[in-house]
């Protein structure tokens, strides 16, 4: 479902992973991991094609990075959700149009709408606080904010960058109880991470990035 | 069609979203587009008053001061042929006597024994021969009819009027020029502005699977909706203006109605234009 062909890809003349491949299969959830720096928000923006590789090919479903369009690369993110240390939530806006804004994307109707994200907000503890902007809310509630955006319009994959980097060891907890539900619905996941004391919690196969190739 | 409605909805929330720079943007937009009103209305009346001027010059064709009325007649008939030649009225000699009595109070025959007024007749120009070239050319057409002694006009007066003229419009050109770029230049950097703030938001958009037009069209909208009412708003100054100054200062300034047509136009298209420019850079990638 998710593949890396020998791929290499350098920024600014420097080197950031070579000759990298790996596979991701359906419902797998998967731990990218290595050191700050190694390359693993990298892979994963290849894999949402805000990169490209300069050599090798990356493959997610029927998308190749070697013959997609840029115009086709808006589909191709439909069927991801990326989940990103930062949040990234739209903060002109509160809870249920952050997560209403993915499906609105592919004009689904109003009443599906409100359907849907009340479901998935209410999966993630947040329906008492579709109202409130993301500003209101704490570190722990704005990730799960941003969960129910990547899931709700039902994703092939969950890619999360570092989602618990920015969260204390309470919510992290929650974070990963979340992400595993979502993968035991039979979405893939792959989280690049560098806490250990999480992956030992909640132990699945692991992808290192040790200075731009795959490790193990 | 659900995207156009969540499209023109986002582009009116857009205006509460960021209050701030909508009002900088209308407000900046309303300034250069007003000012740019006063000058077209500066144009439009150096552009009446000489057209006036041109259109109160006329020819004065003498013919000989022997030939009879029903002669002198048919020379006027043939100059009413001439291109150019709008109203031509004839004065024949009995009327330039009279006519000199109305001017001078007294009889020319108390003066003279004989009346010395030659017949004559007054040609007034159409619009597009008021120059000095084609004033020039009407009058060798004239000298040649059978008849024609003399043909008098203010040739100076047309000369300096077309000197000028020239060097008005050049000036006015140039100066408008100057304007539109100054403006346009401030107002797109506004928007740029306004759209660089919310950079963020728009790559958050394509990351979520926007397409580029689903993320443009809302800021579309709202450009379109601050260019319309930037232009109201300068376009409501602007009348306010104008009926200040017919009432106060000139009675008789001159204003034509489609230049409020000109400004909303304008500011559409600034509005729209400059919001789809910003925007581009940071949909290039989605």
């Amino acid at each position: 479902m998710i593949e890396f062909y020998n791929v290499d890809l350098n920024i600014d003349k420097k080197t950031i992973l070579r000759d990298v491949s790996f596979r991701v299969l359906k419902g797998e959830f998967v731990y990218l991991t290595g050191a700050s720096g190694a390359g693993k928000s990298t892979v994963l923006r290849l894999l949402y094609m805000d990169l490209f590789p300069d050599r090798g090919t990356v493959i997610i479903e029927r998308y190749s990075s070697a013959k997609i369009k840029d115009k086709e690369i808006p589909y191709l993110r439909r069927q991801l959700g990326v989940v990103f240390q930062d949040f990234k939530l739209l903060p002109d806006r509160n809870i249920f149009d952050n997560t209403a804004f993915a499906l609105r994307v592919i004009g689904m109707p109003g009443k599906e709408i409100k359907k849907r994200v009340l479901r998935v907000l209410t999966d993630v503890n947040l329906s008492h606080k579709r109202n409130h902007y993301p500003e209101e809310l704490s570190g722990g509630e704005q990730q799960r904010a941003a969960i129910a955006r990547a899931v709700v319009n039902n994703p092939i994959a969950v890619l999360a960058d570092e989602p618990t980097g920015n969260l204390d060891s309470d919510n992290s907890m929650e974070i990963m109880e979340i992400l595993q539900k979502i993968n035991q619905n039979g979405t893939a996941v792959l989280m690049a991470t560098h806490d250990n004391e999480l992956i030992s919690a909640f132990p699945h196969r692991i992808i290192e990035i040790k200075e731009g190739r795959v490790g193990r | 069609m659900r995207n156009f409605w969540f499209s023109l909805k986002e582009g009116l929330l857009g205006f509460k979203r960021a209050r701030l720079a909508s009002i900088i943007t209308i407000t900046s937009l309303a300034l250069a587009l007003l000012l740019t009103g006063y000058f077209i209305l500066f144009s439009l009346n150096v552009n009446h008053w000489i057209g006036e001027k041109r259109s109160q010059m006329e020819l004065e064709v003498f013919f000989e001061n022997d030939l009879n009325n029903a002669k002198a007649k048919e020379a006027t008939a043939q100059i009413q042929q001439i291109p150019g030649a709008a109203r031509v009225i004839y004065i024949s000699k009995k009327a330039a006597a009279e006519r000199f009595e109305k001017e001078f109070g007294r009889n020319i025959y108390d003066i003279l024994d004989s009346n010395p007024l030659p017949p004559s007749c007054k040609v007034r120009l159409k619009p597009g021969f008021q120059t000095s070239a084609a004033v020039q050319k009407m009058v060798l057409q004239i000298g040649r009819i059978n008849g024609v002694s003399d043909v008098v006009y203010e040739k100076e007066l047309l000369r300096l009027i077309d000197y000028y003229v020239t060097w008005i419009y050049i000036i006015l050109g140039g100066f408008g020029l100057i304007l539109l770029l100054i403006a346009v230049i401030l107002l797109y950097n506004t928007i740029r502005l306004t759209i660089f703030a919310r950079r963020d938001i728009i790559e958050i958009m394509g990351l979520t699977g926007a397409t580029a037009s689903f993320i443009k069209r809302p800021f579309i909208i709202e450009g379109f909706l601050q260019g319309v009412l930037g232009a109201l708003a300068a376009s409501g100054l602007l009348y306010l203006s104008v009926e200040a100054i017919r009432r106060l200062l000139f009675s008789s300034l001159a204003m034509q109605d489609n230049i409020y047509l000109i400004l909303v136009a304008a500011g559409i298209l600034i509005g729209v234009v400059s919001s789809a420019l910003s925007l581009s850079r940071y949909l290039d990638k989605i």
